[in-house]
Order: C-alpha cells, then sequence, then structure tokens
C-alpha cells in the first residue's frame, strides 16, 4: 500500500479510530492491532512475502530470549551469529543473488575459463533491506546487553512490522522504538496535529517535487546520449530534489503517521541540501542508515581510534556498503566510492566535524561563503547522483561525458521539457520553505506556533491546493527507496 | 480527542467550501460550453478537437455541431445516448480519423464532462454511476482532470517562457518554417501513434455507437478531416483504421483528409482547421454529401 493512495487514505482513518475508539484502555490490543494492520499494510503489496517478516521476526525474538538467558560468551556470539547470518542470508539472496552470479559469471569469461549459470527470476520483497536491519539492531544491541530482550512477542511483532516505517524507514533502533510499545499511549491533540501537518508535508514533497521532477529526470537520462550538457547537468539537479523530495516526504509521512499512533520516530532527514560539507551533509542524509552503519560497522572496525590510515580504509568500507546496501549494481557502490572521495579531504584536514550547527544560525540568510559552500557541497552530490540513477557503469558515464561538454555552459533548450519553468519555480518556492524552517525537525514545524488559526489553516489549504493541482495523482508512484 | 475530531470535522467542511469555490470557476471556464446542446436539431456532428472549429457554420444546414475537444468514442457514446433519451435523431457525422482509436484516447478524453450526459443505464453499477456523475464532477479535489486544467492554465499562460520575450501569441501555422512544422507535426503524431495497436475499449465504444445507431434508425456517416501536407506526409500509412470498422459495417465514409493539403492558411495547426477553415470546410461537406445522396 502506498502512502500516496486511495487506499491508505480510507487505511489509515479506520486503523486510526479503531485504536484510540476500540481498543484505547487495553495495550497489548492496540499492539495486536497495529501488528495486525501492518502484515495487511504489507500483504496489500504481496502478502506471500508477509512469510519473511514473520520468519525474521520469530528468528530474532527467539534469539532475542536466548541471549537473555545465556552467559556464556561462546554460545551468545553463536546465537548473535544466527541472527545475523539468517537475516543478511534473507538479504542476500533476494537482492545480491543475481549480482554476485553475474559478476562471477564475468570474472571467469576474462580469465578465459567458461562458466555456465543460469540467473534467477526473484522479485525483491519492498523494504528488505529496512526491516532487516531493523531487526538486527534489536538482536545486536541485546548481545551487547544495552537492552533486556522482550518476552511480548506482539510488541516485538509490531516493533519489525511498524507500518508507517516498515518499507522505506526510518530505519528505528530497538532501543527507541521498542520500549514504546511497553508504554502506555495517552491521545494528545499537539501531537497528533503535528502528524497531520509532518504527513501533508511529506505528501507535498513526494507528489508535487519528486513526483513532477520525475518525470523530467525519466525523459533526460533516457535520452541522455542526444541532450546537450546543460540539461543533462539540469537533470541532475532535477534527480537531487527528486530523490530528496520522494525519501524526505517518505520518512515525513512515516513519522507524521507514528504520530497519530503516539510514537516518536527518529529525524531521518536534517535538510540536507542546507550543507556546508559533504561530512555535514551525510549528517543530515538518512540518517537513520548513516547512524546505523557508524554504530554497527563503523565503531565495531575501530573507527577513527587506529590512526589515519585506519580511519580512511573505515571511511571508505562505510560508504561502500551504503552504497551497495542501495542496491545490487556497480553504479551505487561507485556512488558510495565517490562520497568517500568527497569525504577524504575534511577527515585528512581533521574538519569532518566543523560545521555541527545549522547553517546561519542566528541569521536570516546565508552569509557569501555559506552560500558558496552550500552551492558546492550541493554541486558534488547531485554529480554523484548521476551514478546513483544510472542504470548501469556504461549509462552513468556516458551521461558524465556528454554532461562535459562546452554545451555544459550553454543555455538548456527548453522545448524538450515543457513545463520545466514552472517546476522551477516550484523548487524555488519550496527551498524557500525549507530554509525558513531549517532549524527545525520538518519545514513547516513553525506553523504550530503560528497563534492565528486563520493563518495556520489557509496555509494548510494552500497546501493540499499545491499538492491537487501540481502534485502527479493520475497515477500513484512508487516510493525510490522501495525498491532498497 | 474530542476537540481534535471537531477541529478536523470543521476543516473538512472548510475543504468542502472551497471544493465548490473551486467547482464554479472550473464550471465557468472549462464544464459550462460542453453542456450546451441544441435539441432541435435531427442531425449531429461529433467529432473531437477535429470538429470544434467549425463552430455552428453547420447549423445553415440544419445540423448541430456537438464535437468537443478531445471527446473519445466513449464520450460521443454517451452523447448519443443523450441524444437517443431527449430528441429525434436522424443523421449523424461522426469522426472516424486515423488516430481516433488510439490508446491515447483512453486517457486524453472528456469522460469527467461528458458523465453530464449519462444516466443510472449507462453504467454497470450504483457505484460507477454516483462516482462519475455526482462524485468526481462535484469534487474537484477527486477529479486529476479538473487539476490538470487548473495546472495548464497556470503553466501555459503565466509561465509560458515563449511570451516572455515579447511574443504575444502563437505563430500562424502557415507563417512557420518548414522545419518547424515538421517537428510539431512529428510531436503530434508521436502523441497518437506511439504503441502499434489500436484501444480495445475504443474499438469496442466505436462497436457500441454502431450498433445503437442501428438499433434507434440513425445514420452513421464517417468524416475524414483535413490533414496539412506537413501531418500528411508524417502520417502516411500509420492509422489505427477506424474506418476499416465502418467499411466492415457497409457504412458510409466521406474523405477529405487531402482536400486541404495545399491550403495551410485553413489551419491552426498541422491537422486542426482554423475557424475560415471549418467554415469552407462544412460548405464542402454537406455540400458533397448532398451531391453524394443525389448520386445515390
Amino acid at each position: 500500500m502506498l502512502f500516496n493512495s486511495l487506499d491508505f487514505a480510507i487505511f489509515l482513518p479506520i486503523v486510526f479510530i479503531c485504536y484510540w475508539f476500540l481498543f484505547n484502555r487495553n495495550l497489548k490490543a492496540q499492539n495486536l492491532l497495529i501488528l495486525v494492520a501492518s502484515y495487511v499494510f504489507y500483504g496489500w503489496w504481496d502478502w506471500r512475502f508477509l512469510s519473511l517478516i514473520a520468519f525474521s521476526t520469530l528468528i530474532d525474538y527467539l534469539v532475542g530470549i536466548g541471549l537473555g538467558k545465556e552467559e556464556n560468551a561462546k554460545r551468545r556470539m553463536l546465537l548473535l551469529t544466527i541472527s545475523i547470518c539468517a537475516n543478511l542470508g534473507f538479504l542476500g539472496f533476494f537482492k545480491y543473488y543475481n549480482f554476485f552470479l553475474d559478476n562471477f559469471i564475468n570474472g571467469f569469461q576474462m580469465l578465459g575459463v567458461p562458466f555456465k549459470a543460469s540467473s534467477l527470476k526473484i522479485i525483491l520483497p519492498v523494504g528488505i533491506s529496512f526491516y532487516t536491519f531493523q531487526t538486527m539492531s534489536y538482536t545486536i544491541d541485546v548481545y551487547r546487553k544495552k537492552l533486556i530482550p522482550t518476552h511480548d512477542w506482539i510488541a516485538f511483532g509490531a516493533y519489525v512490522s511498524f507500518f508507517p516505517q516498515l518499507v522505506a524507514g526510518p530505519i528505528e533502533r530497538a532501543t527507541n522504538l521498542l520500549p514504546q510499545f511497553s508504554e502506555k499511549r495517552v491521545f494528545d491533540q499537539n501531537k497528533a496535529v503535528d502528524g497531520l501537518r509532518q504527513i501533508l508535508w511529506g505528501l507535498f514533497k513526494k507528489m508535487v517535487i519528486a513526483d513532477n521532477c520525475a518525470e523530467y529526470v525519466n525523459i533526460i537520462f533516457n535520452q541522455s546520449e542526444s541532450l546537450s550538457g546543460s540539461i543533462l547537468a539540469l537533470g541532475a539537479v532535477l534527480f537531487a530534489f527528486q530523490i530528496y523530495g520522494d525519501f524526505s516526504g517518505y520518512s515525513d509521512i512515516a513519522i507524521g503517521t507514528s504520530r497519530l499512533f503516539g510514537f516518536q520516530l527518529m529525524q531521518n532527514f536534517a535538510f540536507p541540501y542546507f550543507s556546508r560539507d559533504v561530512a555535514e551533509f551525510w549528517r543530515r542524509w538518512h540518517i537513520s542508515l548513516s547512524t546505523w552503519f557508524r554504530d554497527y560497522l563503523y565503531i565495531p572496525l575501530g573507527g577513527s581510534r587506529g590512526g589515519l590510515a585506519l580511519s580512511i580504509r573505515n571511511t571508505f568500507i562505510i560508504f561502500l556498503v551504503s552504497g551497495f546496501w542501495h542496491g545490487a549494481n556497480w553504479t551505487f557502490i561507485i556512488w558510495g566510492a565517490l562520497n568517500a572521495v568527497y569525504f577524504l579531504p575534511s577527515l585528512l584536514l581533521g574538519k569532518n566535524r566543523n560545521n555541527l550547527d545549522v547553517v546561519a544560525q542566528e541569521s536570516r540568510w546565508p552569509n557569501l561563503r555559506e552560500l558558496i559552500s552550500m552551492l558546492f557541497t550541493f554541486g558534488l552530490t547531485s554529480f554523484a547522483w548521476i551514478f546513483f540513477r544510472a542504470e548501469s557503469m556504461s549509462h552513468a558515464w556516458g551521461y558524465v561525458q556528454n554532461m562535459m561538454q562546452p554545451s555544459l555552459f550553454s543555455i538548456p533548450d527548453f522545448h524538450i521539457l515543457e513545463g520545466v519553468l514552472s517546476l522551477m519555480v516550484l523548487i524555488v518556492i519550496f527551498i524557500l520553505i525549507e530554509w525558513n524552517g531549517r532549524r527545525r525537525q520538518y519545514a513547516i514545524m513553525d506553523l504550530a506556533a503560528s497563534r492565528s488559526r486563520v493563518f495556520r489553516w489557509g496555509m494548510y489549504l494552500l497546501i493540499i491546493l499545491a499538492i491537487d493541482i501540481f502534485g502527479n495523482t493520475s497515477e500513484e508512484i512508487e516510493f525510490i527507496y522501495f525498491q532498497f | 480527542m474530542r476537540a481534535f475530531l471537531k477541529n478536523t470535522f470543521l476543516f473538512l467542511i472548510i475543504l468542502l467550501v472551497v471544493n465548490f469555490a473551486l467547482f464554479l470557476l472550473i464550471r465557468g471556464f472549462y464544464i459550462k460550453d460542453y453542456e450546451e446542446v441544441d435539441l432541435d436539431f435531427d442531425e449531429f456532428i461529433l467529432a473531437d478537437s477535429h470538429g470544434t472549429p467549425l463552430g455552428d457554420f453547420a447549423e445553415e444546414f440544419e445540423v448541430h455541431n456537438f464535437s468537443a475537444q478531445s471527446d473519445s468514442y466513449l464520450d460521443m457514446g454517451r452523447k448519443l445516448r443523450y441524444l437517443l433519451r431527449k430528441g429525434k435523431i436522424e443523421r449523424i457525422y461522426i469522426s472516424v480519423d486515423d488516430h481516433t482509436l488510439s490508446p491515447t484516447r483512453e486517457n486524453q478524453n472528456n469522460l469527467d464532462r461528458s458523465a453530464y450526459y449519462t444516466e443510472r443505464d449507462d453504467f454497470d453499477s450504483w457505484f460507477e454511476f454516483v462516482n462519475e456523475k455526482y462524485l468526481k464532477y462535484y469534487l474537484v479535489f477527486l477529479n486529476d482532470r479538473y487539476s490538470l486544467v487548473i495546472k495548464n492554465f497556470i503553466t501555459e499562460e503565466l509561465f509560458d517562457y515563449r511570451r516572455w520575450g515579447g511574443s504575444k501569441g502563437r505563430i500562424a501555422w502557415e507563417n512557420l518554417t518548414e522545419e518547424e512544422r515538421r517537428r510539431q507535426a512529428q510531436d503530434r503524431f508521436e502523441n497518437y501513434f506511439e504503441q502499434d495497436g489500436a484501444s480495445e475499449k475504443m474499438r469496442d465504444a466505436l462497436m457500441n455507437i454502431i450498433s445503437l445507431s442501428r438499433e434507434h434508425n440513425v445514420e452513421l456517416i464517417g468524416v475524414r478531416f483535413p490533414l496539412s501536407r506537413s501531418y500528411y506526409g508524417i502520417l502516411g500509412e500509420e492509422s489505427y483504421h477506424a474506418d476499416s470498422i465502418f467499411m466492415k459495417e457497409s457504412l458510409r465514409i466521406l474523405d477529405f483528409d487531402n482536400v486541404f493539403l495545399d491550403r495551410d492558411s485553413l489551419f491552426r495547426d498541422m491537422d486542426h482547421l482554423d475557424r475560415e477553415g471549418g467554415e469552407i470546410f462544412v460548405d464542402i461537406l454537406l455540400d458533397s454529401l448532398e451531391s453524394f445522396i443525389e448520386y445515390k
């Protein structure tokens, strides 16, 4: 079920009413409702893959209980290994099997050794990368004794499959989300209104910004060999907005929906395109994944404690694995490597923790230096997005080659992109709203502080109208991150 | 919780009020003309945008032009049923151009507006009837086409970069360079002929029109509208063959697609006549029909 679908518009109020009116006095019943609703939500896409979530939940639930009882270090490690192997096994099979097979075949053929094997027609279960990482965080934290294992299978099942963030995050830590399933939830109007507000902003980002950008991005990337450099550069910039609107829009809807049910999820995007360097960008982009890799991979590998060489190695590992997490394609690995290269100068100069605050914290507008550094960082990330969006390495390489022509500095021919100028106006308005709200959890959060109900509601109506008029409502376009 | 529900309800009421304000606006410039039909006539022209330049010139020949931009055979079928219910019809002139069975017509049509001409019997279920005739018609937020109309107004009128250079309007078709004409004709061609097979939906709708006409003794005459030379050349033999269905059903076709190949001044664009072209074409169409009938 997609957040931007009529199905979800009917599903959400039904679950909300049942949750607060029928089951509001019984925590277990509320959790059971969330569990059932989450399975219906996921099963709407393909019920066969519910068994995967159920199996993953069961294994980690049992491993958690085992870890709680077991004191022997070797046996504890064995239990953790079972959990990790099961989760990564699913992920490896469904997501990476064909990739590794194809690369083995190509590798052997390059060495002149004939190697025959046929790839499988595997459907990638939606959101598998998200919920496997979420459930792994539970067993790892229990193993590290940071978390007491739960014996409440309903609460655990609801935690793993929690429908607002099941298919595209934020990847919640068990330490944050699981305890919330054990606490009595009391309806709080301010939280619910805040949730609705964030959902509205998420829908705007997805349907107005991302889906409209997608239309032009698809044209430009599909015809990249015949277009001018300036149009290709525009394609990269539009994709930067598409993926931000799409993914952060999903996160906003997920966080907002959770708030309707009394849950608090972590912030997943903190206005990343206002970053002054790449290190800051990565502290603000897909925060739940970056911090997951930091806590469960980077720090166990030694982090930055073992000297510069080790630090560089670990940084590259994190970025490469992060790229590979996104998809079984060399384009994602190169995207990760490119970001590691971008990150390197600030790491070498010890400036990777320079910009920890919000840009122009005390002023309305950025100064020239901040503006230039933001534009430079945006340019670098947009360039890297080309590899992320391209179908293959040859496509990406061709795109970059065609873009780096003298025509890069020509005025784009907008004939082939009818309507793109009005989209650019919308993007400028979007940037200004985001800039204005950059100190908050999401851009229009400040509306809550406005005392005038007329102004607040007027703004909501304006956003709804913008979604209705400019949003791509004729078809339900999937969120990009569903494929990961 | 009470306050939350009260506010939500109040907000929804306001949303409904805004919806109706928008509906009135949209009705004024998008729906109103579509719902105008003169039932005093017994001969009608049913066509898409190719029929609209004919305006009311046909009324001199006692024929009412009931065409509308983007009308599909589904819309024409609804109009025909409406006419059969409300008036007395003897003859229908219907467009059988090469593109009328295009799958593009499944998305580019007037089903939102032609719902006005429907009744319960035109739908398989009550839900479909209420949804099409009332919900989608009155609720702006549920109707994608209304949104598109407003969006197009904003993007094409307010952000049309061609106007920024001081050019106030479109350049007449005859004054375009040959290259530009070919480019525009190619765009048009690609819009309709990007898929290989004809639309099953449109084919069925046309067959329904044919059988309905037979059932009610209405004479159905196919018309192929004039094309400019640029478009005629690009089109070549490409067609979804609505005319073949007419021939197979032994129905008459009046083919005018090459009648104005050397008269670019009569065209608004590659395959649409302008007002003057429409006036001249009406004379040719209805005169030729008379001679055709005399000959027969």
